[in-house]
């Protein structure tokens, strides 16, 4: 049997849980819990342990699709998790104070990760407070060494969340066709 | 040499790392572990020495299965450890991991691995175990120079309690030369021809040939389009575009485009060439909020309707009124042997779609091309390219190289990955063969 994964990180509230909801085949049990101290004040629940979901390509071979926690304090999952992985979608909050920071800290830590395989970062929220020009992520991208496609998503809409894995996927491989 | 199946069992972690765990052991090739919730059938625990109440558990289960192994993981160092436990400290290397689990089963079953399977991602950023502590009885393990070494503390190992050194080899990568020459599937993207026309591909040494693949904005709305966003910017103000006796106005501070016509007018506007009967008109910041007011106005319901519905993001406007003019063309002047390489990715979710995009996107990210070469490395129509090209130009995000290496780099086929068919049903999912546009409620 074929199986590949595909990591979802970002911090806490970047919508990686409703990321893995609008691209999985079945409703991925939930793992939101009330949240610590830290994170109360970016969202009511949050995730403590990973969200997972799979899509089915055919009776033999399936994608997983892993979302890390948001909170750093599991970052000792993230090792574990990316294990035959195909790349990473960074999810990052608009509304979050620094999100450039976010951005910096997560592409550091999945910096062998990424060399190995790819990067797709879409920014989410965008709606609720105006974007952060997009120029700014794609020089901070640069500036720390990495190439990926940048997007703004809503992470419910599944054509802006196909858009970022097809990225991901062309990044790996340019000459990938499409196929039925 | 046959798989031998170990039973695994948890206490204090949680049924998601579980989750992820069982999909770790399944990938380590020779042993077969299975995870069992009745910890009396298993034959190692796994053990978060973090989780909360974890000391009367732990203390609890080694006094019930003194036999069974140990696997702890901690943040910080245990000090105290059981003869049957191995420790690694969070995060945990998968590398790491994979050693404790192979040694535990010669442990177990008396049967050597031979084939360490080829450590990959083994990331430094946190702390790794150094060497082996025999005061502390602490499994340590040594990452430094692409070698592990791994030593054990159970009484029937004693005898090996010799630190074994296991090579850890660098995976090579094979890179195969991509085969994409049935690369011209079209993708179900409504008004495809609009944006990409149906020009057929050309031989750009036949010059007669030529003239088919060149327009000239400058003759065509698109430029009119262009002019009036550098007004606008330079002016800091909104410009009311007036020409045909429609209606645009143009914010570069909000970034946003508004038009009395939709699309149906729109598009035609973009296709007869323009008698420079337009005008302009500066309007001040006052005018925002008249603006506003005009579309939030009651009085004004039917101009509320056409703004809104006709209210575009500046550089989502150019991009779509470039694939209108375009149609699958290149400005006049665009050299055909020059490389051109991309900024950086456009917004691809907010701008309209053509065929092909994110390939040609991630192609001339990745390294310049000339455009025939891009279209002929994708084994796509040229005119996905050139309409790809045209729209990216009109938002400043493709350009000509000028670097000397690009024109002398030999155009390759792009890398196949070793999974590509299983990737090519991904994307076959994700790219309309599925109907799926559901939109989740949870946020």
């Amino acid at each position: 049997m074929n199986e590949l994964k595909i990591i979802f990180a970002g911090p806490v509230g970047s919508g990686k849980t409703t990321a893995i909801i609008t691209l999985s085949d079945d409703a991925p049990v939930s793992t939101n819990q009330s949240a610590s101290d830290m994170t109360r004040d970016r969202k009511s629940e949050t995730t403590v342990a990973m969200d997972y979901g799979t899509m089915t390509l055919d009776d033999s071979e399936k994608i997983h699709l892993y979302g890390t926690p948001g909170q750093e304090r599991f970052d000792f999952m993230w090792d574990i998790l990316t294990s035959n992985g195909l790349g990473l979608i960074l999810l990052l909050d608009n509304t979050r104070r620094d999100p450039l920071n976010d951005m910096t800290f997560f592409l550091e830590s999945f910096k062998n990760y990424i060399k190995e395989t790819a990067v797709s970062i879409g920014i989410t929220q965008t709606d609720v407070v105006p974007l952060l020009k997009m120029d700014k992520y794609h020089r901070k991208m640069k500036e720390l060494g990495f190439k990926g496609a940048i997007f703004e998503v809503d992470a419910r809409s599944f054509n802006d969340m196909s858009h970022l894995v097809q990225a991901l996927l062309f990044t790996i491989d340019p000459g990938l066709e499409y196929s039925a | 040499m046959s798989d031998e199946l170990i039973k695994i069992s948890f206490l204090g972690i949680d049924e998601r790392s579980m989750s992820a765990y069982d999909f770790f052991f399944n990938s380590i090739q020779h042993i077969s572990c299975e995870l069992v919730d009745d910890r009396s059938l298993s034959q190692i625990c796994l053990i978060d020495k973090d989780a909360y109440n974890i000391r009367e558990q732990y203390e609890k289960f080694t006094q019930s299965y003194p036999d069974q192994y140990i696997i702890s993981l901690s943040l910080k160092e245990v000090s105290s450890l059981n003869d049957r436990e191995f420790f690694l400290q969070k995060p945990v290397k998968r590398d790491a991991l994979q050693i404790v689990l192979k040694q535990i089963y010669q442990l177990i079953s008396g049967k050597t691995i031979k084939k360490i399977p080829a450590a990959k991602n083994i990331q430094t950023r946190a702390p790794v175990i150094d060497t082996f502590d025999e005061s502390t009885q602490r499994v340590k393990i040594n990452l430094d120079n692409n070698q592990l070494k791994i030593n054990t503390v159970d009484h029937q190992a004693k005898d090996d309690r010799n630190t074994k050194v296991i090579p850890i080899t660098t995976p090579v990568t094979k890179k195969q030369k991509a085969v994409t020459s049935n690369a011209g599937k079209l993708l179900k993207i409504v008004n495809e021809k609009d944006f990409v026309g149906e020009q057929r591909d050309i031989d750009i040494n036949d010059p007669k040939q030529l003239d088919k693949i060149f327009y000239n904005p400058d003759r065509f709305f698109q430029a009119i389009v262009e002019k009036t966003c550098i007004k606008s910017k330079q002016a800091d103000a909104i410009i009311q575009l007036n020409i045909f006796n429609r209606s645009f106005y143009f914010d570069h501070q909000e970034q946003t485009v508004y038009s009395t016509v939709g699309p149906g007018i729109l598009r035609p506007l973009c296709l007869i060439p323009h008698d420079n009967n337009i005008s302009y008109k500066l309007k001040d910041a006052a005018f925002r909020v008249e603006l506003q007011e005009m579309i939030q106005s009651s009085k004004n319901q039917k101009l509320k309707k056409t703004l809104e519905k006709h209210c575009w993001n500046m550089e989502s406007f150019m991009w779509l009124i470039s694939l209108w003019s375009s149609r699958g063309r290149l400005p006049k002047g665009t050299s055909l042997t020059a490389p051109v390489y991309l900024v950086q990715w456009p917004n691809l979710t907010r701008l309209d779609a053509i065929p092909h995009a994110v390939r040609i996107a991630a192609l001339l990210i990745e390294q310049a091309h000339t455009l025939p070469d891009a279209a002929r490395l994708l084994g796509i129509e040229q005119r996905y390219v050139f309409a790809f090209y045209s729209a990216c130009k009109s938002i400043g995000l493709a350009n000509i190289s000028q670097r000397q290496i690009d024109n002398t780099l030999m155009p390759e086929k792009p890398a196949q990955h070793k999974n590509q068919s299983i990737l090519r049903k991904l994307l076959g999912k994700l790219t309309g063969f599925r109907n799926k546009s559901r939109m989740t409620s949870t946020g």
